[in-house]
């Protein structure tokens, strides 16, 4: 029979009745790879009781397929002239494994096989046993490099889904947590599952999810961003719409407030939809500790914000268009710290931006052994030596400074502030602090315009009462957060004594 | 075609609302040399005008002292002329905004401060808040070239002793260019700057602040004294601190009161022909020394010293009144605007009969003084 030279088998049946011409066929499919083991066992007690277990080597839990499978496969004494169903006898009588499903549908015959299960072949039946035999290395549960929190939980997501969803499940014991699988990658048939609260969920944000998943149609999904890309809103901005996190406490709040969570297998990041503006300056931490404190941090993170991406722009205005507004003994300094310096405070400030960029992405890509040549280079040759040199005068590392600092603080908008920073200083050079007020404008129109799943990205559009502010710029006592954020959840209520009054 | 033309008006518009900014243009800062002062003398040469500008010599060595400055001199037929003949003699172009002193000499004061200041009001760099001053050496230029004990360019030693003076001293005066312009456009009020001066102790050279100017119509005709400067301050309603010196009997000054807060009320009453202007002086003091071996708040208690400071301060306002009206006849103290305000038809008539309006009227002074602390801690000794 002639094999499709292609990996989709979708309705193509198991073509034979006999054992031999059925392997032969599969490992025709999986000509190439050595790694497919077809392993033929026979019944002690009935030699005409031929099997065949297939399966791919390393996937697989060699003790569970010995114990569970070969073993009460081996004893079982079958009917003498052959059993009619041999494969229901055996799923019902002869293996201990705890998922056995009987099939003849090649697609799932083969997807089972690559992702570790073991099909069961015997002869004289057109169809196979799919037992559940997964086993392989995983990474342990650790907490997130790039989401540490001094107090709260210390476990992260890992690179296997069903790993991922039972640290979710154990959060939220509720039947009404829904999880569905959804495949994409029509090679690398990637798992994914939606979870979300059935009596929380907004229905239009779920539709609408499932609307552009449908549509995705690209043949690897190797990490969850390769689909938060395709279904986000306005693709070609660079804000995040979809938003993303490792750690578990903060998917299950999220699905608390009414969002939806995305889970791809092999990535240990989760989707979470809608994302608003501000969830870029929401720690999970501002929720596990003092409100105060949290308000205050939260406060903090978005001053960093703006002045991250303001502070050169700002400088170069007053030191090349509006001296008059420094004042003098600062004019003073700054003008004696420029005497010599070859440039134009224009291209010096963007100099060192790309310079502070540069040291970024080299901390981010080197080997963490030369961290050390890194930093003892960049701070003596950046801060010191360029300045005593009078290549760039002293003032302009000072900002970059303080800006890298602030940048550091939101790392989430990182490439954002970058690209807001870069037109900020543009908009500076030609117009001085009217471009810069211009550009800041252009900057809260698009912040201002844009939604997510249909949900306006700046609360600020349709915020009414303090209600709706309390958990924006500050974090407000739990006490008080009666009402869910609103536009997210169906059900607004999170605290039954906040409910609205009838009639 | 449409929508082009949509976009092209929306680029043209965006474009014309940036011409209606005002100035803008890309200029580095170290191109410049920041002025700290500027002195107008007398031209030489033919010239009307010899100005003297003083600007700060920026180094880049960060372990330098960098404020020292330098001067620049030249001659022009304005101000703005004689500023722009300077650059000849300088590399980098002047920046104003950073000037804190115009000192003028006497002669030029003498001569009106009118078409001299209209530059210094006019120009976009200079800002209105500077101070403006009268030499009372032969130059004013010489001032901004005199190498003083304190390495600091002069212009901002001047800036910091009248700032200082105004709130501790209540001869001190502060008086800022764009409040000269608008008393000078007003009727019934004259302009009164402080003076300043060189003084040479040991050969060691220092700037002291002089008693106030005045000025009629915008010229310099006198000065007053110390004493009478203080006295001005306080019918100005200008004090914002200071000492009054005050004693137990008349001619023995050794009680000094610390002002804490004055207030003086300006009320111009008119019965029939007669115009009486009434000051109500409201100063709250504190007890500040007693320079004698006795205790006087035990002699006499707080409320005769308080009758004491009444008495004085009622005395040097009178007196610097009526020295004004008599030797001067210039309203420095803004009474004719008072009554302009409240009754214009009276300031008319008084104005427009010729003479000298001040002599016109009728002055009476009410002071209180209030001591709300005598700031005594133990006995005095020997008691």
């Amino acid at each position: 029979m002639q094999v499709k030279n292609s990996d989709d088998f979708t309705d193509i049946k198991v073509p034979f009745k006999e054992l031999e011409l059925n392997i032969n066929y599969i490992k025709n499919i999986f000509a190439g790879d050595e790694t497919i083991i077809a392993r033929y066992v026979s019944s002690p007690y009935n030699a005409k009781m031929r099997f065949c277990l297939v399966y791919t080597d390393g996937m697989v839990n060699n003790k569970l397929l010995n114990d569970d499978v070969i073993c009460p496969l081996l004893k079982y004494r079958f009917a003498e002239n052959g059993e009619e169903d041999t494969i229901g006898t055996i799923a019902s009588n002869a293996t201990f494994s705890n998922s056995a499903e009987k099939t003849a549908d090649m697609e799932e015959i083969t997807q089972g096989i690559v992702y570790g299960d073991t099909a069961l072949f015997a002869d004289g039946c057109q169809s196979a046993l799919m037992l559940n035999t997964k086993g392989w290395a995983t990474r342990g549960i650790t907490e997130p490099e790039s989401e540490r929190v001094l107090r709260g939980p210390r476990e992260g997501f890992t690179e296997s889904i069903l790993e991922n969803l039972s640290m979710l499940r154990r959060k939220i014991r509720t039947p009404d947590l829904k999880m569905e699988f959804m495949t994409f990658g029509r090679r690398t048939k990637t798992k994914t599952c939606i979870c979300y609260i059935k009596s929380l969920a907004n229905d239009g944000i779920l539709n609408e999810l499932k609307q552009r998943l449908k549509k995705v149609d690209i043949d690897g999904v190797l990490d969850s961003n390769y689909i938060s890309e395709i279904i986000r809103d306005s693709p070609y901005v660079p804000i995040k719409t979809v938003g993303s996190t490792e750690r578990p406490d903060i998917v299950a709040a999220k699905l608390l407030e009414g969002r939806i969570a995305m889970f791809v297998d092999g990535s240990p990041v989760v989707l979470t939809v809608p994302h608003l503006f501000i969830e870029h300056f929401q720690s999970d931490e501002d929720y596990y500790i003092n409100y105060y404190f949290a308000s205050i941090g939260r406060l903090l993170r978005i001053m960093a914000f703006f002045l991250s991406i303001s502070l050169p722009a700002i400088y170069l205005s007053l030191v090349s268009f509006h001296q008059e507004m420094l004042p003098t003994a600062l004019l003073i300094s700054i003008s004696s710290s420029r005497q010599g310096v070859p440039f134009p405070s224009a291209l010096e400030t963007l100099l060192m931006l790309v310079v502070f960029e540069t040291l970024r992405e080299a901390g981010a890509r080197m080997p963490g052994i030369m961290g050390q040549t890194l930093s003892i280079v960049g701070a003596l040759v950046i801060g010191q030596a360029a300045v005593n040199a009078k290549l760039v005068s002293a003032p302009i590392i000072i900002v970059v400074s303080l800006m890298a600092i602030c940048g550091l603080m939101v790392v989430r908008l990182k490439g954002f502030s970058i690209i807001c920073r870069f037109f900020l200083i543009l908009a500076s050079c030609v117009l001085g602090l009217y471009g810069y007020l211009m550009g800041i404008l252009v900057i809260l129109v698009l912040l201002f315009s844009m939604t997510s799943f249909g949900v306006p990205i700046m609360p600020d559009v349709y915020a009414r009462d303090f209600q709706d502010y309390k958990d924006i710029y500050i974090r407000y006592t739990w006490k008080g957060m009666i009402k869910r954020p609103v536009f997210l959840s169906k059900d607004p209520v999170r605290q039954s004594t906040g409910g609205k009054k009838n009639g | 075609m449409a929508k082009l033309k949509k976009i092209l008006s929306a680029v043209l518009c965006a474009a014309m609302a940036m011409h209606l900014t005002g100035c803008w243009d890309y200029h580095e800062i170290e191109m410049y040399s920041i002025v700290s002062g500027i002195a107008v003398d007398k031209g030489q040469n033919g010239y009307k005008y010899h100005v003297t500008i003083e600007y700060l010599n920026i180094s880049g060595d960060i372990n330098e002292n960098q404020n020292k400055a330098l001067t620049v001199e030249a001659d022009g037929d304005t101000v703005f002329d004689a500023e722009r003949e300077s650059l000849k003699k300088n590399d980098k172009k002047f920046y104003f905004s950073n000037c804190k002193i115009l000192l003028i000499s006497e002669d030029i004061a003498g001569d009106g401060l009118k078409q001299l200041l209209d530059w210094f009001m006019r120009d976009a760099e200079l800002r209105t808040t500077i101070e403006v001053v009268v030499s009372k050496e032969k130059t004013a230029g010489e001032i901004l070239h005199a190498q003083s004990k304190n390495q600091d360019p002069i212009a901002f030693q001047i800036k910091n002793i009248i700032s200082d003076a105004s709130y501790f001293d209540a001869a001190g005066q502060s008086l800022q260019l764009y409040e000269i312009v608008d008393i000078l456009n007003t009727p019934g009020e004259e302009v009164s700057l402080p003076g300043i001066r060189l003084k040479n102790d040991n050969g060691v050279t220092s700037l002291e602040l002089m008693p106030n100017a005045v000025f009629k119509s915008g010229r310099l005709i006198g000065w007053l004294s110390d004493e009478q400067s203080k006295y001005y301050m306080f019918a100005r309603d200008r004090i914002n601190g200071g000492i009054i010196v005050t004693g137990m009997s008349p001619g023995k000054n050794d009680i000094a009161l610390e002002i804490f807060k004055n207030r003086t009320y300006i009320t111009p009453i008119v019965e029939g022909s007669k115009v009486t202007v009434r000051l109500d002086v409201e100063t709250t003091a504190g007890y500040a020394e007693e320079n004698s071996n006795q205790n006087y708040l035990d002699m006499y208690g707080i409320a005769a010293v308080e009758k004491r400071a009444d008495a004085t301060l009622k005395e040097g306002i009178t007196d610097v009144i009526s020295a004004v009206t008599k030797q001067y006849g210039s309203d420095i103290f803004g009474f004719g605007k008072a009554v302009y305000d409240k009754y214009p038809s009276v300031w008319e008539k008084l104005s427009q009969s010729g003479g000298n309006p001040l002599g016109k009227m009728n002055f009476e002074v009410n002071t209180n003084v209030k001591i709300i602390n005598t700031a005594v801690t133990s006995r005095k000794g020997g008691d």
